[in-house]
């Protein structure tokens, strides 16, 4: 009898990243045929604990083991080598590049290919097929959606017939068809011996897959659950280290005079036209499958994508169009989606993030006053209860939750009527996503128009006075705030209107 | 237009090609003679030269990095043969060929461990060894030496009806050729398009981009048999002429600067276009500083449209 | 704004470290250019105590004046590298400039002035023309700005004709000469010029709005678009500066020499970034300066006269520069593995 214990194993592993201790004491235990979810907030060393087990980082102390045998994985490849198969969020498909190569992409040698071409093709085919549906091989992988570049990589993954399956947010940009597809395939995996450990920010899918929940905080394992016992409020409580929390809707307050207005906006040439208009005071979401055009509505919103239509800013002398030079005028801010491709200047410090689109106001003589950057920056910093060492230090030092609230101060500065928030609690953590709401909720309360998209579902039934649902490229359906909930929208989704109004 | 474009997408040489062969037509309008038998390995002795530095311009710039060293390290491969492989007896091409390569390629590894391991930026690893090299060219050979007969000739005239420059672009071709046929390409392109998913993948970008380098020093040193072929001394003034023809011809050729995009065949164009306009303007009677201009003209509308053309409407839908 | 606190969560966040004081200390010294302030005087140091003779009047101006002749002739690659491209067409704009102060200043008589205003107004119109192609195409200026430097110099070069004899009028030479006089102090004004330039550009880049939106532009171009920045302003702008700020150089390169050649503009591309570079100025970030490059240009022109004096050939100081470039951004300069940019 041997008495290694199988399967994946952590513990005691910490890891310091200069003055960050990102992991203190981590313990993990991935048994082979499990599907174990991993759960914590943005700093409580879960993408940490993937990287290391992903072969990125190395632990600075404690132990990781593969069935008894110690892993010490230098690189992704060797972690590969070892069985152990990571999706990493950041992970891309080569858009040039066929998907077959895409798929098959790190499997091979530096020059020689370990399978040969009919091989391939006939595996990849099979993975592709049970997870994403039909994905033509050949054709470039920059051509597929989002949804479908997300498949690949996992794909990728799958092809290794890994022990070690690691999805990192894998599901967040998949369309709910290919997760739900996803799922009967871990299913599958799991029941013939592959241990799973599965990473999601979204509560229904770790209710839904996992075996077993651990639960991470401030870079400790805080507690490890079975699926009988699963309780989403005390897995929240887990994380945050809260004691229940109580869910408050969001009280609709009455929306003033219309402020911006969208008429006959296409999103695509042949779509069906949108007439739009935002009230102040209003909180409106925008909801839909990924690629069915909210995305690029709330681009014309912002005057940040052109197109058929005229979207107008109704101000007391007139109405004026939207450009991208004008949005400062007209008091329209837009917070984009990717932080890092469209939001944050990295090398720049915190401060200097925030005061960017607001430098005019700092000027004296011309030049720069550092003091009146610092006062203002200092005012949003206590009222949006920012969390940084000190104002000069580079934005990269700071958790992703915390890098949107300088992101959001950065256009709360700007003094807008109409807050354009494209998917803003993306990659961010429950308890800065409270606080997110909440700041929302004073702003709108103070006569701000907000309009918010977002793949979260439970997120908009919370904040949302209505939801307008994109479906090809145009408002299927709008919710009132009586019809508002997590099944009314994802009805919707999917083609069904129930008694919900267009 | 709509059929044109996606042409221009899926091969990224096709422009070049198209430039290519309307300035082929444009020279044998002026030059009715410009392909005859008898002047075909001279010409093409010529080219060689360009050429070959355009190939070792593009592994760097296809893994996403750059390699503005490639033509001081062909004129230092000159210089090295010239100057010393001769004189020290060393001049025989089963001795030099393969110290030339192996030092060029070897210096081409160095800059690979400078950008790969070193983590130094491309520019300024290989800025840093295009002033190692230019150096080391001119304290070798600080004037022209003249070479005795020798083995290089052979690529300048022919063997037998074959041209001798098709020899040496044939060599570099052939090595790119089976290369590709490994996973080496492949790796290469995901490495330069995005050096983040290809390492999270697995792949070993390290290796990957020092065998970039490598590759490139590799084709400079061929590039200097040609120009040695050609010249037959030591030129180490042509450092700099050669310093950005390479990067020139390799853009022209539509391989991406940012990475993942392009090959030899796009080299090769845009080294010949770049060549057949001033054989054109030459011939026209034009004055040089004037060939001069038309060149640098050509360049910038040729990257211009060609950026254009190209642009890769990679990403269909909205995402 | 209100400022109460509205905190329905408590803190959650991973424990941080108050960062102790040597890597306080480090991150300074990186974010200062304090290493090359160290080499400078390390080298001034060296050169005084190997060659006392050195430490005149004569031999301090002339290493300042060619200093200073580096920084000009760098300045415009200084504001290109932050951007985050390179320009190639500076040996082209210089050389257009030193044609302007030999053949049009000089040989024609035209004005000193009204010569120097053409070359800022024909550079500046150029550049700007690239850097406004660069952004509306979105293509990257490497390529770009050597076909303009081609087209540049040979149109400088048919121009001129073949006259490469003539040179600068007095009132030019005296700006750069060894025996020049500002304001009755015994230095040409081109050095005080450089160092008014250094103080001003100081001023721009970290105490003006239109400063900090151009590093914003070389660090992340979308997000700059998007925080309202005005981009294509910030392009056609810089491009147009590089373009003007060589040609200037050129000038004044042309009126130190006393004349120009054929070649003179192509020593300065190399050199001029190799001074950038030496002073620790990084693509794209907001690591750098025009200080850093004065530093370089410094740190450069001492080296050489070290080598010359000792009795190196021009060869072997390339040898050195390539060496010393290396050597100076491996032990600062290096870019993050790909782990830390997971």
């Amino acid at each position: 009898m041997n008495n290694q214990p199988s399967g994946l194993m952590l513990a005691g592993v910490s890891k310091r990243f200069g003055a960050t201790r990102a992991v203190i004491d981590g313990d993990l235990h991935l048994r082979p045929g499990e599907i174990h979810t991993l759960l914590g907030e943005n700093g409580s060393g879960k993408s940490t604990l993937v990287k290391i087990l992903g072969g990125v980082h190395r632990p600075d102390a404690g132990s990781v083991t593969l069935d008894g045998v110690p892993v010490n994985s230098r690189s992704p490849r060797q972690a590969m080598d070892l069985g152990i198969a990571a999706v990493f969020q950041e992970v891309l498909t080569a858009g040039s590049q066929s998907v077959l190569e895409n798929v098959w992409l790190g499997s091979h040698g530096t020059f020689r290919r370990r399978l040969g071409r009919a091989e391939q093709r006939s595996i990849a085919q099979d993975v592709l097929s049970r997870i994403a549906g039909e994905v033509p091989l050949d054709l470039p992988a920059g051509q597929l959606s989002l949804s479908e570049r997300q498949s690949i990589c996992i794909a990728r993954a799958l092809v290794r017939k890994p022990k070690v399956l690691i999805l990192d947010e894998s599901t967040a940009s998949l369309d709910v068809r290919s997760r739900d597809r996803l799922f009967v395939e871990l299913r599958r995996l799991a029941a013939g011996g592959t241990a799973i450990l599965f990473i999601s920010h979204r509560m229904d899918e770790v209710a839904e897959i996992s075996d077993r929940v651990t639960v991470l905080r401030s870079g400790r394992s805080v507690s490890t659950v079975d699926r009988s016992d699963l309780s989403v409020d005390r897995l929240i409580s887990d994380m945050t280290g809260n004691s229940g929390h109580n869910e408050t809707r969001r009280q609709p307050h009455d929306p003033g005079d219309v402020i911006l207005r969208g008429s006959a906006v296409r999103l695509a040439p042949a779509s069906a036209p949108i007439d739009f208009e935002l009230r102040a005071g209003e909180v409106v979401g925008l909801a839909g499958l990924e690629g069915h055009g909210q995305d690029q509505f709330i681009k014309r919103l912002a005057g940040v994508a052109a197109g058929p239509g005229r979207v107008v800013r109704l101000l007391p002398e007139g109405a004026a169009d939207l450009t991208e030079r004008n949005g400062d005028a007209l008091g329209v801010a837009y917070l984009p989606r990717e932080r890092r491709g469209e939001s944050l200047f990295e090398s720049m410090s915190i401060r200097e993030n925030f005061a960017l689109p607001t430098l005019g106001e700092d000027r004296r003589c011309g030049l720069l006053d550092t003091r009146s950057i610092a006062r203002r920056f200092d005012a949003f910093a206590r009222s949006l209860s920012l969390r940084f060492g000190a104002a000069q230090d580079a934005i990269s030092t700071l958790s992703g939750g915390n890098q949107q609230k300088v992101l959001l101060a950065r256009w709360l500065a700007t003094d807008p009527r109409v807050l354009l928030l494209n998917d803003p609690t993306r990659g961010v953590d429950i308890g800065t996503k409270r606080e997110i709401y909440a700041i929302l909720d004073r702003l709108s309360a103070e006569g701000m128009s907000v309009v918010v998209l977002s793949s979260e579902v439970d997120e908009l039934v919370d904040l949302a006075d209505r939801v307008l649902v994109f479906r090809d490229q145009s408002v299927f359906a709008e919710i009132p705030h009586s019809e508002l909930s997590t099944e009314s929208i994802v009805a919707a989704y999917f083609g069904q209107k129930s008694e919900v109004h267009t | 237009m709509n059929r044109v474009l996606p042409l221009f997408q899926r091969w990224p040489f096709a422009f070049a090609l198209l430039l290519a062969l309307v300035l082929l037509v444009l020279n044998l309008i002026v030059s009715p003679s410009f392909l005859s038998p008898a002047r075909l390995p001279g010409t093409l002795a010529t080219l060689a030269p360009f050429v070959l530095v355009g190939f070792a311009s593009t592994p760097s710039i296809l893994a996403g990095g750059i390699d503005i060293s490639v033509g001081p390290l062909a004129t230092f491969s000159n210089c090295l043969f010239v100057a010393i492989l001769i004189p020290a007896g060393l001049g025989n091409w089963h001795l030099a060929a393969p110290i030339i390569l192996a030092v060029a390629a070897g210096i081409g590894a160095l800059n690979g461990i400078l950008v790969a391991v070193v983590r130094l930026h491309p520019v300024v690893a290989t800025t840093g060894m295009l002033f190692l090299l230019v150096g080391l060219s001119l304290t070798i050979a600080q004037n022209p030496v003249a070479a005795p007969n020798n083995w290089t000739e052979v690529f300048a005239g022919g063997i037998g009806i074959v041209p001798g420059a098709l020899l040496t672009i044939g060599v570099a071709g052939l090595i790119w050729f089976a290369l590709r046929r490994t996973a080496f390409v492949s790796n290469l392109l995901a490495t330069g398009e995005s050096d983040v998913s290809a390492y999270g993948s697995g792949v070993n970008i390290k290796a990957i981009r020092i065998l970039a380098y490598t590759l490139g020093g590799l084709f400079a040193g061929i590039a200097g048999i040609a120009l040695t072929a050609i010249v037959q001394s030591s030129q180490s003034s042509l450092a700099s002429t050669y310093a950005l023809l390479g990067l020139a011809a390799a853009v022209l050729g539509g391989t991406s600067l940012a990475g993942g995009r392009g090959g030899l065949l796009g080299a090769l164009f845009g080294a010949v276009s770049i060549y057949l306009l001033q054989q054109l303007l030459t011939a026209s009677g034009v004055a040089p500083s004037l060939i001069q201009f038309a060149y640098g003209a050509v360049l910038v509308v040729g990257v211009v449209l060609g950026a254009t053309l190209l642009a890769p409407r990679l990403k269909r839908n909205a995402s | 704004m209100s400022s109460d606190t509205l905190s329905p969560a408590p803190k959650t966040q991973a424990p941080t470290v108050r960062p102790r004081p040597w890597t306080r200390f480090r991150a300074w010294v990186f974010e200062v250019p304090a290493l090359q302030v160290l080499v400078v005087l390390a080298l001034a140091a060296w050169l005084v105590i190997t060659i006392p003779a050195i430490a005149n009047p004569r031999s301090i101006t002339s290493i300042l004046v060619i200093t200073s002749l580096l920084a000009l002739a760098a300045m415009g690659q200084t504001l290109v590298v932050i951007l985050g491209g390179l320009d190639l067409a500076a040996p082209g704009y210089i050389l257009f400039g030193t044609f302007m102060a030999a053949n049009v200043a000089g040989k024609l008589g035209v004005p000193a002035v009204v010569a120097l205003l053409i070359t800022v107004v024909v550079c500046g119109g150029v550049g700007a023309l690239i850097g406004w192609i660069c952004h509306r195409f979105a293509v990257q200026p490497l390529v770009v700005t050597l076909g303009t430097g081609a087209a540049i110099t040979g149109a400088t070069l048919f121009l001129a004709d073949g006259d490469y004899s003539s040179a600068p009028p007095e009132a030019l030479r005296s700006l750069a000469s060894l025996r020049g006089t500002t304001l009755g102090l015994p230095f040409p004004p081109i050095i005080l010029i450089v160092l008014l330039c250094g103080v001003g550009m100081w001023l721009f880049l970290n105490r003006t709005a239109a400063g900090r939106r151009f590093y914003a532009t070389g660090i992340n171009f979308r997000a700059a678009q998007l925080a309202r920045v005005r981009t294509a302003a910030v392009w056609t702008m810089v491009f147009a500066a590089s373009g003007a700020l060589a040609g200037v150089a050129g000038i004044f390169i042309a009126s130190f020499g006393a004349g120009w050649s054929q070649t003179i503009g192509e020593p300065y591309l190399f050199s001029g970034l190799a001074a950038v570079l030496v002073g620790g100025s990084i693509f794209g970030s907001i690591r750098g300066s025009y200080t850093r490059t004065l530093l370089g240009a410094l740190t450069l022109t001492l080296l050489s006269t070290i080598i010359v004096s000792n009795g190196l050939t021009e060869a072997q100081s390339r040898i050195v520069f390539g060496v010393i470039i290396l050597a100076v951004v491996s032990l600062y300069g290096r870019e993050r593995h790909v782990r830390d940019r997971f």
